[in-house]
């Protein structure tokens, strides 16, 4: 791969995408399929269904590589987010999520103390469950904004709605899985704990 | 050991990493791109309808219920019509045993079953 391929910007590389050119895909694809992938797996923490995600997206890409507009103005990786984000809520809709129980396993296994283990793996279940029952507007707000790197506007922009509705949709989201984690007992309600000592406290 | 986070915001900061893709996935990936087969520029589309084999496809499921269904209705006797039923009369004239002539009038109906 030439210099000039590796140098190029993403919106670059898809204008001549768009224009047949197989090499610049190529460089799209070594460039972003670990991103992707990353985004796919929060949705699906399975790695073979969130390989299969990516893989399908790029392969919508190139088969309708003409439906790239410059002139819109849009970030190659926020106009993709929105490709892979809807393959993964499709899939989602139609399979039950898998999870990588050897993964999780694997993870606790850099942990000493037994209980350490069993609360990481009640941990890390809990989170990925909760965020699983979130409806899909407020996983997908939570994901780009919390684990992708984007800002607000960036997201904002590839969910197409308003900054003011985004912040809103995050808002719920949080408030979900702390009602979820309060429910399992990972989470405490510090106003109520508050409350508690105060009563303690008089005499 | 503190079983509890102390907000959401540091449960969702201690959410797993997903691990690394497969070595080949990007390799995979352009080879499944290949074998797609897309539209190249210039090449003309066409709305499912005027496909040409959508087109012929149709064509001929429209002629075959006009078959079925115009074979039943088009009959081309129908019952009570001058063609189907028809009245012939006859008159003859036979004579009668003591000589005198009785005229006879036949009446034949026939019916096209």
């Amino acid at each position: 791969l030439t210099a000039r391929y590796i140098d190029m910007p993403d919106e670059g590389l898809m204008a001549l995408i768009a224009k047949d050119d197989h090499q610049a895909f190529a460089v799209l694809v070594e460039r972003h399929t670990q991103r992707f992938f990353n985004t796919a797996y929060r949705y699906c923490p399975h790695v073979e269904t969130a390989e299969d995600i990516v893989q399908d997206a790029f392969v919508k890409l190139w088969t309708k590589r003409e439906k790239w507009d410059p002139t819109r103005g849009a970030k190659f990786t926020t106009w993709f987010t929105r490709i892979v984000t809807n393959q993964a809520l499709d899939v989602l809709r139609k399979n039950k999520p898998e999870y990588d129980t050897d993964r999780i396993e694997m993870f606790e296994s850099t942990n000493t103390a037994a209980d350490e283990h069993i609360m990481h793996m009640q941990r890390a279940q809990a989170l990925e469950q909760a965020i699983a029952a979130l409806p899909d507007r407020q996983k997908t707000a939570l994901n780009l904004c919390t684990y992708d790197g984007f800002s607000n506007k960036e997201t904002a922009q590839a969910m197409d709605i308003g900054v003011k509705a985004l912040e809103s949709l995050l808002m719920r989201a949080k408030q979900g899985i702390k009602t979820y984690l309060m429910r399992e007992g990972l989470l405490q309600d510090k106003a109520q704990e508050r409350g508690l000592k105060t009563k303690v406290a008089r005499p | 050991m503190n079983n509890n986070f102390d907000t959401v915001d540091d449960i969702l900061k201690a959410r797993q990493t997903p691990p690394d893709i497969s070595k080949d996935l990007p390799a995979k990936i352009l080879r499944a791109a290949l074998k797609e087969k897309s539209v190249p520029h210039g090449q003309k589309r066409y709305i499912w309808l005027f496909n040409p084999r959508s087109f012929m496809a149709l064509a001929a499921c429209f002629a075959l219920i006009f078959v079925v269904i115009g074979g039943g209705a088009f009959n081309f006797n129908p019952p009570g019509t001058e063609q189907n039923t028809y009245e012939r009369k006859e008159q003859t004239t036979l004579a009668a045993i003591d000589g005198s002539e009785i005229d006879v009038l036949y009446y034949w109906e026939d019916y096209d079953l």
